[in-house]
């Protein structure tokens, strides 16, 4: 597959899950496990420019296919996407395991829709659960990454 | 949301929205979590679970599972130490690891590790055990009547402890009322549902030296805890904490690292353990599930003569923490005006998941039926419930939460710019669309920071300013995202005077931490953050004392900002930290470093409170109920960083709606199963169903706090179940009494039925 930009390939038992093979052949451990039923998003990677739960998808899915990380979000090493950057400075980020999944779901919908409503934001984000901040700073940090983006 | 504080204008770093310092590595997902660790031969363990909520185990066979490739220690009662396991903080320990009794369905048989988590999940199913079913009992109420069957053999009746306390006369306080008012309320065993399950990774160095990576909010109790356990110097024990991705109380107990010791000792290997999603909701910790009984009594013109409760709590099968009842009592006798006040508490065993510390520790429990008893007061004798609150609540002076007199309270601002907020004038004038009804409730809220008194309350801490004018500050206490880590960096450079970013906070080593008895009880701030800026302030007179030296000025005529020391007098003249360090080293011949050290003693735990507002629409043909708006007003003192202070606030209202509303775990009568352990079940608020929010800090300046802050992490728990249940009598005039408040209650509350 391709993963990050760079193409990749790994030998991997016919069942193993997405989630499992980035995280352990791969030892890409951004992407998290939470749930592995599919039901909490913190396993989000986006696949084909599509979001899905990675712990529930077969490895196999993502032969010959892109797929992004959140190892893959920054544009370069030392930089940060608005999306990113708008997670820190608004302070939607608490204990971080919610963080990877949560960028990569703002990242698919901003790609998506550049100018979401905060409505369409938190629709977007209803896949990825966190029990940290209620959500509000990370709606606001999307909905100023969108409007950073646009210039 | 603004904040005031108009202290911290002067500041240069306490009081602003600084973003955490750990937040880069979180949104690259470069922060190592427990389970995103790995250590060179490492094995994985899985847990053999009871089925049977109640049973003896006769036998276990561990022999075919021995024999598996790639299985390299099982555990079970017939090699683990029949020892009581310690538990954290002075509570009677009642749980013998892998015991002969198994009492609640997910309780520990056995445990392995294998060189693949699949290899030890195929062992587990060749562990042959025989079980010899007991009768077991899931109700508090039907645990304490005679006959019940008994959760441990040594605790009659079922109950592991009991309070009573009485303040003045409570007879005669009732004789004196004008009306009497009783009521019975009911609290779910929530779940903290944090992202991060627990796990933890053990390893021996050939030294024995046991190293234990676990997402602990207290890694400097634990310890203590698991050396005793394991029969080892403590000295040879650390615990090591890395990214913790939730805690809220769940993470205080020892829940799997022993066993991760055990099976690490006997393979000789690392081993890792992190329980499945099913198994956190299943078999970890929960909110302790309370029947509180409540008595009032009223003077026709609002003033409270008694008050008089009983509560249950549901402790489960094993006790890990006594407080909650306490709490819980204090939200109902501690809160309002009332000279006699009666209180009975019983912690009751039953054959269900254990409970334990969950952010609020009784007082959202407590709250929900003091503070829907006092609507339901409120309503009876025709006052307003925001002026009956104004009226007979607590105030300086009155003894508060802590026990001791109130110093200073925001309260009455919550209350009054509260109201504003939500549009308080507008209740009684529903504009709802066909079918539904809206309604606004208000509660209002107090939490004390730290332990009050029911276990010792103290913290060290250790500042290090290197020649280069940078800083470590050593604290014992846990970041579990809570940002304890920016925020004592902050405190810790706005006393010494340095950039933010020169200080580094080290926490969550037990080998370099300095103590804490961990974050808990809203304390973490106030307390490490005494001990922080104390610590701080010691290294920087030593610095100043150089300083005034070089600089020809006396010491009392410096201050420092940014790095910089200066004359005040005159601030041209000074110097920069880093150039007086340098100084200082090259006069004395090589490095130097200023350390200082620093006790705290949180004596005072002084409250913060609060008020909250729902409005709601009720769906009166299905019983769903949308909070529309909230507002959540608080008195925490000074915010160090506000920021920070609204993001747990935030945080902690999608648990409290979700407590009120959807997060229904749910046991089976018959067999006492956790019938939904999953999200898909087990409903936590999602972005699309979190209300509007407006959140906004009262600051009012805490004398004893650093900067003028006190603890706010609990508070914010504690208000929603009630202001939503009174926002829903005030829409519908159904009185719901359980919660979390389902449609089906609300349905059969709405139609008159016994819900």
């Amino acid at each position: 597959m391709r993963l990050n930009g760079e193409p990749v390939e790994v030998d991997i038992e016919p069942g193993a899950m997405l989630a499992d093979v980035l995280r352990n052949e791969l030892v890409l451990t951004g992407t998290k496990v939470a749930c592995g039923e599919g039901e909490c998003g913190a396993c989000t990677v986006i696949l084909d420019g599509k979001v899905i739960n990675s712990c529930i998808a077969p490895a196999m899915k993502a032969m010959n296919k892109e797929v992004l990380t959140i190892e893959g979000v920054a544009p370069g090493p030392g930089k940060l996407h608005p999306l990113q950057e708008a997670f820190i400075e608004h302070g939607a980020v608490q204990c971080g395991y919610c963080t990877p999944g949560m960028i990569l779901s703002a990242k698919a919908l901003l790609d998506e829709n550049p100018s979401p409503t905060e409505h369409e934001v938190r629709v977007g984000l209803s896949g990825n659960l966190c029990r940290c901040t209620g959500y509000v700073k990370i709606v606001e940090a999307v909905l100023a990454a969108a409007e950073k983006m646009r210039k | 949301m603004m904040s005031r504080g108009a202290e911290t204008e002067n500041f240069a770093i306490v009081g602003k929205r600084v973003p955490l310092k750990d937040a880069p590595e979180k949104v690259t997902g470069s922060a190592l979590f427990t389970g995103d660790m790995t250590l060179p031969g490492m094995l994985y363990a899985k847990v053999m679970r009871s089925p049977y909520a109640h049973a003896k185990v006769l036998r276990v066979d561990t022999s075919k599972a021995e024999r598996l490739p790639g299985v390299k220690a099982v555990l079970s009662k017939n090699n683990a130490p029949r020892k009581l396991i310690p538990v954290v903080f002075d509570v009677p320990p009642d749980r013998v690891a892998f015991d002969d009794e198994v009492r609640f369905i997910g309780d520990e048989v056995a445990a392995v590790a294998a060189v693949t988590e699949e290899i030890a999940a195929e062992a587990l199913k060749l562990i042959k055990v025989d079980y010899k079913e007991l009768p077991a009992v899931f109700d508090p109420e039907e645990a304490i009547k005679p006959g019940a069957p008994l959760v441990h053999a040594d605790k009659p009746g079922n109950i592991t402890s009991s309070i009573k306390s009485n303040s003045g006369d409570v007879e005669a306080g009732f004789r004196e009322a004008d009306h009497v008012f009783e009521e019975t309320f009911r609290t779910s065993a929530q779940r903290h549902a944090c992202m991060e399950t627990h796990g933890a990774i053990a390893s021996f160095d050939p030294s024995g030296k046991l190293t234990v990576y676990t997402p602990s909010q207290l890694a400097l109790v634990l310890q203590p805890i698991l050396a005793e356990y394991l029969d080892m110097p403590m000295s040879k024990v650390r615990i090591i904490k890395p990214y913790l991705g939730g805690g809220f109380g769940s993470k205080l107990d020892m829940v799997v690292e022993h066993i991760c010791a055990l099976l690490s000792k006997i393979a000789g290997k690392p081993v890792k353990l992190i329980l499945s999603r099913e198994e956190e909701f299943s078999v970890g910790i929960s909110r302790h599930a309370c029947i509180i009984r409540l008595k009032v009594g009223v003077k026709k013109d609002g003033t409270i003569t008694a008050i008089d409760t009983r509560i249950l709590s549901n402790e489960g099968a094993y006790v890990y923490k006594t407080g909650p009842i306490g709490l819980a009592a204090k939200a109902i006798v501690l809160a309002y005006k009332c000279p006699n006040s009666r209180f009975e508490g019983h912690r009751v065993y039953t054959n269900i998941m254990s409970a334990g510390a969950y952010r609020g520790y009784g007082n959202p429990q407590g709250s929900f039926a003091m503070e829907s008893m006092i609507d339901m007061i409120a309503e009876k004798l025709g006052i307003d419930p925001v002026e009956f609150r104004l009226k007979n609540y607590r105030s300086v002076g009155d003894i508060g939460f802590s026990c001791k007199p109130i110093k200073v309270t925001g309260m009455a601002e919550c209350l009054t710019k509260g109201k504003e907020k939500i549009g308080w004038n507008r209740r009684g004038k529903p504009t709802a669309a066909e079918g539904k009804k809206r309604g606004i409730g208000v509660a209002v809220i107090c939490h004390a920071t730290g332990t009050t008194g029911y276990q010792a309350d103290y913290t060290t801490a250790s500042v290090r300013l290197n020649e280069d004018g940078t800083a470590q500050v050593f604290t014992g206490t846990s970041d579990l995202g809570t940002g304890s880590n920016t925020t004592l960096a902050q405190i810790a450079a706005e006393e010494l005077g340095l950039p933010l970013d020169a200080v580094q906070v080290v926490a969550g080593d037990t080998d370099i931490a300095a103590f804490d008895r961990g974050a808990f009880a809203s304390k973490t701030l106030y307390n490490a953050g005494n001990a922080v800026k104390s610590a701080a302030a010691k290294v920087k007179q030593m610095v100043m004392a150089k300083a005034a030296e070089k600089l020809g000025v006396d010491a009392a005529g410096l201050d420092a900002r940014n790095g910089r020391i200066f004359a005040k007098q005159s601030p041209d003249r000074g110097a920069t930290y880093t150039e007086i360090a340098k100084a200082v080293s090259k006069s004395l011949g090589g490095n130097i470093t200023f350390m200082a050290n620093a006790l705290f003693e949180n004596t005072g735990f002084p409250e913060a409170f609060g008020a909250q507002f729902a409005e709601v629409e009720v769906d009166t043909e299905t019983g769903q109920v949308e909070v529309l708006k909230f507002v959540a007003m608080q008195d925490n003192g000074i915010a160090i960083n506000p920021m920070v202070v609204e993001g747990q606030i935030e945080g902690a209202l999608q648990h409290s709606i979700g407590y009120s509303l959807t997060e229904n775990p749910l046991t089976h009568k018959k067999t006492g199963r956790m019938l939904n352990p999953d999200f898909r079940n087990y409903l936590v608020l999602t972005a699309v169903d979190m209300p509007k929010t407006e959140v906004e800090l009262v600051q009012t300046f805490e004398p004893t706090g650093p900067f003028g802050a006190k603890g706010m992490g609990e508070l914010p728990m504690v208000g929603a179940a009630p202001a939503i249940a009174n926002a829903i009598y005030n829409a519908t005039g159904a009185r719901i009494t359980e919660i979390p408040m389902t449609p089906e209650r609300v349905f059969k509350a709405l139609r008159g039925v016994e819900g």
